[in-house]
């Protein structure tokens, strides 16, 4: 393990200072650094670019499979313009997200904001949270690791391995990385803007997608329909192919969900409900209490709280009287549910 | 003695010149996620280290990029040399057969 000291060109006596290595650190871990030449902050595009091959790396060498998403590999692929991206986005095999997670945290890794994930239905979700952002103190940029990507409606597991058999490699940092293919990557570019809201960003994909994927609509069509994005897709695909897409019967359901979430993502009770009825006992206690009492991060970020205790504390009590209201919804959708899987 | 071994990045390393500097970072190796910056100068010597160029080529190439004599670099070019070897971010070719810290180059 290099200390700040082992850095250090201890044995350069010539060059002295001139060839030296020094560690490269996020903005909290420079500022608490015992010496100021001993560690310096790490630029953002520096940290952006570098974290994707070594997450890369550290999954491969234990045998798990992810791939690099969007990012500068969407850019390089003819599929948007350059832009800087904000942070970094892994796609992780369904069945070794845990392990994946479970192997970063030593590493310094650290979970934002400790979601409750509870295993993904063998059918296939729209509405399960779908990644958990990590964030490290030496790193200023978060890394997002996708556990599925919501929009493609098909199985998760199904899912990871079509795209994973479609790969390509590409040189991020000097190093292979692997990534989707620019069909599959447009694909799942697409889902996300549509996700996002960005009409903006949706039709520079699809001018883009007009370029790059010319005369292989068929081929697009076919592929979004393996991956369950036919009806996620329709509008963008009608555009691109001319040709109005038909949903498969199976996709329906799933397909109302997305539509739900992607329409009203702030309040989706059966989200919830998908979560508890797949969960264990205390995993169950856990999401109601998460649901009745977020975090004060998450409080501030989406529920316009002002800083301090009492802000929070008034939120939490109003949330604390709304309870019963919810719940006695929550129960309906649930035996609704029920009702519906017994017919 | 006269060292023809080769030095070459590492193959797991990630790295990129951002301004006049590299950063790189060596996933494979005791601390996965320690980003190294280069000082100028170190930067200059990386870029060399293309596993083509042996040691004194580097040395003469890093001499030429600053305009100063081969003896004022030659030492902390392998001095330098060392320390991305320990730290796993470059390797030799397998011929060498011998670890560079511990051998004349």
């Amino acid at each position: 393990m290099n200390t700040h000291d082992e850095t250090r060109p201890t044995d350069a006596p010539q060059a002295s200072k001139a060839y030296s290595l020094r560690e490269s650190h996020g903005p909290s871990a420079a500022t608490n650094a015992p010496d100021e030449h001993s560690s310096v902050v790490m630029p953002h595009a520096v940290a952006v670019v570098l974290l994707a091959p070594a997450v890369q790396h550290v999954a491969s060498a234990h045998g798990i499979r992810v791939l690099s998403i969007k990012g500068a590999i969407l850019a390089e692929q003819g599929l948007r313009s350059p832009r800087r991206p904000s942070d970094v986005d892994v796609l992780v095999e369904p069945g070794r997200f845990d392990d994946l997670v479970a192997l970063l945290r030593p590493m310094g890794w650290r979970d934002r904001d400790g979601k409750v994930l509870v295993p993904l239905p063998v059918s296939g979700s729209a509405l399960a949270p779908h990644a958990r952002t990590l964030e490290h103190a030496r790193w200023p940029c978060q890394l997002d690791l996708h556990r599925y990507y919501p929009g493609f409606l098909r199985p998760a597991q199904d899912v990871f391995d079509r795209l994973w058999d479609g790969r390509i490699t590409a040189r991020i940092a000097h190093a292979d990385c692997d990534v989707p293919s620019p069909m599959d990557h447009w694909l799942l570019a697409a889902l996300h803007v549509l996700r996002s809201g960005d009409r903006a960003q949706l039709r520079e994909l699809e001018a883009a997608a007009a370029e790059v994927l010319r005369g292989r609509e068929q081929d697009l069509l076919t592929r979004a329909g393996e991956l369950g994005a036919l009806g996620p897709l329709r509008e963008s695909l009608t555009r691109l192919t001319g040709a109005t897409p038909n949903v498969p019967e199976s996709d329906l359901e799933l397909l109302t969900a997305w539509t739900r979430r992607i329409h009203d993502p702030g309040n989706l009770p059966d989200a919830f409900l998908e979560q508890f009825r797949g969960a264990g006992g205390a995993t169950r206690i856990l999401l109601a209490l998460r649901q009745v009492l977020p975090p004060p991060r998450s409080v501030r970020a989406f529920h316009d709280v002002g800083d301090g205790p009492v802000a929070l504390f008034r939120f939490y009590l109003a949330r604390l009287a709304l309870t019963p209201g919810k719940m006695a919804s929550y129960l309906r959708l649930h035996r609704s549910g029920r009702a519906k899987e017994r017919r | 003695m006269t060292d023809i071994r080769t030095p070459r990045r590492a193959t797991h390393v990630a790295w990129i010149l951002e301004g006049e500097r590299v950063y790189a970072v060596a996933p494979a190796g005791p601390e996965p996620f320690t980003v190294v910056e280069f000082s100028e100068t170190a930067s200059s010597i990386w870029l060399h280290v293309d596993g083509d160029t042996d040691v004194p080529s580097i040395v003469r190439a890093v001499a030429d990029d600053w305009g100063i004599g081969t003896d004022e670099v030659a030492e902390g070019v392998r001095s330098f040399l060392r320390q991305l070897t320990d730290q796993h971010l470059i390797a030799w070719d397998a011929a060498a057969g011998e670890h560079p810290a511990s051998a004349s180059m």
